[in-house]
């Protein structure tokens, strides 16, 4: 596989049968160090290297998981920014990765392994939909026969040990990301945020300034819990978030249905018929359509398809898929790409 | 140094500010470190939204030079970086930071289960790495029949490895 192929298609791992509006994916990540080196920010590019090669060998040659290594200094920015957007290296490090940084990527980008990013190894899973325990265990099957050839940076009082001491414990962050236009409509996202961060859940906009409507919820706690305490109190807290999404999402309904109807219907029109978009714009009106559906209110389209669009029109995704085309212009190849996907949903309420 | 806040004093305390989206420090006088309660509004340029917790570390009396014996990593540049610099770093400075644990953890006690060691993988995998880079080395120099030798040797290496994992 070739990392520009991953701009002309969507991610494995979307749920395409029963895609499920309200959680975008949920996810596992593991960070892990190796006992007899220094950490990442204190090492020479020489020990990093050794690391590197370390890892791979018992990545390929001796567990021999299926997917694809790739050497991040080999990639254009443009390819790490695709990676970025899909959730596989972190955007801070697009411009200052080394030759000691790879990572390998499996099947259906339903797991991947960063090696000397913040960590020597971060192993991450991503599921599509609400299936955390899926998600966990699909990270526990490397990051366990991983820790059978390499020795881990671990003591016994402290758990696994990171560069950040905040991190150390489990090494393990659960995270999901959520569809939340009602809560953020009904002005509810910044109390909500509060009161996830007083039991250690950070939440986060995936896109800044809360655009689109989508949030990152991840578990920050690493000490005095078990990882199923983790496990079970993340998936209670879900819960918990989506009913409040639910409730806010009936009040709408009941009191002001004709504005969101304007809404969806205005989000259609546009997306129908503009000739450039600027993709914070795109993704709010990608979420009006998701609310739309999911309120009955547009029937014509469907969440997988929403979704294939918000992904497959981030910059770098139109970019590396449209740039080879005549006189590139960014907005206008995204608008074009979403006229062509949309064109033939219709309104269902005339009046 | 002077103090971050006031720019008159000596900074004599360092103050940690640690919010979720990392950590900052600031270099204050004794008199500003006071101020400690009402410090949201000191640190202007911090995000709002997120919930502040702060922390004083009193780096008076050369805390700040206490070291890591395996990297030299100091106190100091912790508190610079957010980072440590070896898996030791935990060691030395464990009292240290246990304060910062607890306050971002409400405990500072793995829980999780335990890391079984098993050396001799360890040391079969590290022979297995060895191997590989003869094999490399031997390709390069096109000599083949070390190369063969090596590869059996690696096969071996690596059957050991694959069938203790079963």
């Amino acid at each position: 596989m070739r990392i520009h192929e991953l701009a002309s298609r969507p991610p494995g791992w979307i749920n395409r049968s029963t895609p499920q509006e309200k959680v975008f994916l949920s996810g596992a990540m593991f960070k892990r160090n190796l006992l007899s080196h220094f950490f990442v920010n204190n090492s020479s590019e020489l020990d990093l290297l050794t690391i590197k090669r370390k890892v791979a060998i018992a990545i390929q040659d001796v567990l021999e998981l299926e997917g694809d290594f790739f050497e991040l200094d080999m990639m254009s920015e443009d390819e790490k920014a695709l990676l970025s957007e899909r959730k596989l290296y972190p955007a801070s490090w697009i411009n200052r990765s080394s030759p000691s940084q790879a990572i390998f990527i499996g099947p259906n980008e339903q797991f991947s392994v960063l090696i000397n990013g913040t960590e020597h190894i971060e192993i991450q899973s991503i599921v599509g939909g609400l299936a955390l325990k899926k998600a966990l265990s699909i990270a526990e099957k490397i990051e366990r026969p991983l820790g059978k050839l390499l020795e881990y940076a671990f003591a016994e009082t402290m758990g696994y040990l990171t560069s950040d001491p905040l991190e150390a414990g489990l090494g393990l962050h659960l995270f999901a990301v959520l569809h939340l236009p009602a809560i953020v409509i009904t002005r509810q996202i910044d109390s909500l945020a509060e009161l996830l961060e007083g039991v250690n859940v950070r939440l986060e906009s995936v896109l800044s300034n809360n655009m689109g409507n989508l949030f990152v919820l991840t578990t920050m706690r690493q000490l005095g819990v078990t990882k199923r305490e983790v496990y079970n109190s993340f998936a209670e807290l879900i819960d918990m978030v989506l009913d409040l999404e639910d409730t806010a999402r009936d009040m709408l309904l009941g009191k002001y249905s004709i504005q969101l109807e304007d809404r969806v219907n205005r989000a259609l029109a546009v997306l129908q018929a503009a000739k450039t978009l600027s993709f914070y714009e795109l993704s709010e009106y990608i979420s009006s359509l998701k609310l739309g559906i999911a309120l009955g209110i547009l029937q014509d389209a469907t969440v997988y398809q929403l979704d294939e669009i918000l992904i497959m029109s981030q910059p770098a995704h139109i970019k590396l898929a449209f740039a080879e085309s005549e006189n590139f212009n960014e907005e206008v190849a995204r608008a074009g790409f979403v006229r062509s996907k949309l064109g033939t949903i219709h309104f269902i309420h005339g009046a | 140094m002077l103090c971050e806040k006031c720019g008159v004093r000596e900074a004599e305390v360092t103050v940690i500010d640690l919010s979720r989206n990392g950590v900052r420090v600031y270099h204050l006088c004794k008199v500003c470190a006071e101020d400690v309660a009402i410090f949201p509004e000191l640190m202007s340029n911090a995000d709002a939204t997120t919930e502040q917790q702060t922390l004083k570390i009193e780096a008076t009396g050369g805390d700040e030079f206490i070291s890591c014996p395996n990297c030299g990593t100091t106190l100091k540049d912790y508190l610079k970086s957010g980072r440590f610099g070896c898996p030791n770093c935990y060691f030395a400075f464990r009292e240290k930071i246990k304060p910062l644990l607890i306050d971002a953890n409400g405990s500072d006690i793995y829980r999780g289960e335990p890391y079984y060691r098993d050396r001799k993988r360890f040391e079969t995998f590290e022979k297995l790495v060895s191997v590989k880079q003869n094999i490399d080395i031997a390709v390069a120099e096109e000599n083949f029949e070390l190369a063969a030798k090596l590869k059996r040797e690696f096969e071996a290496l690596k059957s050991q490895l694959t069938d203790e994992n079963t």
